[in-house]
């Protein structure tokens, strides 16, 4: 079976039909719990890393860096999760964050305005207009953030392999066409997109162990090799290097370990100058 | 059964056949290898093969059509294709026309090895995978 991604937008009902494509397929449900683990293991507060999965880009908002980290220990634990197969997850932005996995089944759950405003209102005991403005305002926020943290828009519907509408069905007979769609030869689990994932958790997990003394680090893996590439004015290299080569020599699953320098020219030019 | 499991290997790299072969009869297959596609097909038309390994992207021919002529003249084959453009698409289409496995280049002969012993079993028949060693890549 397919890892199942399941998207929406808020108050859609996602949630439902997600919990009923977990107990129809006796899949465990991964779901925003995961944080609770994400912040325990890397020391992070839970409430940055939902506000890094949903707070989009403001001048008193988040900082860059800091988002930075709280996505990459997320984007750890939760690579680290799929690589186990066969689960459901919403809300992690797995659609977003794992490419190129040809057993991932991107689902996007929609439903229409007015449904979502009715279900606003009827929660948060609001009047239906006010529910819809607020929900419109949720929507550009997230497209905002989606841009900024992964240059994607969300809504896209290119970006899925299936959109499910909720406007003439309900959730159960949601549920059952991700189902049916999840058992297609094509979207079952195959040795090179099982390494494929195994490749990005091993990457995600080095590039949270990275992120806070290297942010600019970028990290390849093919099999257990991994390649770290760094930016460093030459007389800072060697330590940065050392430093790198500790921090992801001890992460689990690293193989060869190749650390690369390139020259920060810029650095160097603006340091002469000064 | 197992040292009657006949396996087709096509790849025209001749490296990956020479590789491929001697590992294959470690876990007691017949193997044949071919680099012309044509040469492969013909021996398809032959002989029922249990298990085909083809690359996908070859000058005579594409090998999502070797799956596809294998797999008509005989269904229960077992296709495992191989290559060193794996893309998502080209993942998922191999799988839709009835592929048993997908494996990207470069690929040690162990991982393929454990894919045939996969492949076997689906066929019934069990295979036991030779000792460690064989770290080479194809």
């Amino acid at each position: 079976m397919p890892i199942i991604a399941i998207s929406a937008g808020p108050f859609s009902r996602a949630q439902e039909v997600a919990r009923l494509v977990a107990r129809e397929l006796n899949q465990p449900l991964v779901g925003r719990e995961l944080l609770a683990e994400v912040a325990a293991q890397y020391q992070a507060p839970e409430a940055r890393l939902v506000e890094a999965l949903e707070q989009g880009p403001s001048l008193l908002g988040m900082h860059k860096a800091l988002r930075a980290r709280c996505l990459a220990y997320i984007e750890a634990a939760l690579l680290e999760r799929l690589t186990a197969d066969n689960l459901v997850t919403i809300g992690l932005a797995a659609h977003l964050c794992v490419a190129g996995v040809a057993h991932l089944l991107k689902v996007r759950v929609q439903a229409d305005l007015d449904q979502r405003a009715q279900e606003r209102a009827r929660r948060e005991n609001l009047g239906e207009d006010r529910a819809r403005r607020l929900i419109l305002d949720e929507d550009k926020r997230l497209a905002q953030w989606s841009q900024f943290a992964y240059g994607l828009d969300e809504a896209d519907a290119s970006i899925y392999d299936l959109v499910v509408g909720l406007g003439q069905i309900e959730p159960e007979q949601a549920a059952d066409i991700i189902v049916r769609t999840a058992g297609y030869r094509r979207f079952q689990a195959m040795t090179y997109s099982q390494n494929h994932l195994r490749e990005l958790a091993l990457g995600a997990r080095v590039r949270a162990a990275l992120i806070e003394d290297h942010p600019e680090a970028t990290v390849g893996v093919v099999g257990s090799e991994v390649t770290v590439t760094i930016l460093a004015v030459r007389r800072h290299q060697e330590r940065k290097v050392a430093s790198v080569r500790e921090l992801a020599g001890g992460v689990a699953g690293v193989g060869e370990l190749k650390v690369e320098a390139i020259t920060d020219v810029f650095q160097e030019a603006a340091e002469t100058m000064r | 059964m197992s040292a009657n499991l006949k396996v087709l290997v096509l790849d025209d790299e001749p490296i990956v056949g020479k590789r491929l072969a001697p590992a294959l009869a470690k876990l007691g297959c017949q193997a044949e290898t071919f680099e012309d596609p044509r040469l492969a097909l013909e021996r398809l038309d032959q002989e029922t093969f249990d298990i085909v390994v083809t690359d996908i992207r070859m000058d005579e021919m594409d090998g999502i059509e070797v799956l596809e002529r294998v797999l008509k003249r005989s269904p229960r084959t077992r296709v495992i294709m191989i290559t060193g453009y794996a893309t998502l698409e080209v993942a998922r289409e191999s799988l839709a026309k009835g592929a048993f496995d997908f494996i990207a280049k470069p690929f040690k002969p162990r991982d393929l090895l454990e894919t045939v012993v996969k492949a076997a079993g689906d066929l019934g028949v069990s295979l036991q995978m030779p000792a460690p060693g064989l770290a080479a890549e194809a």
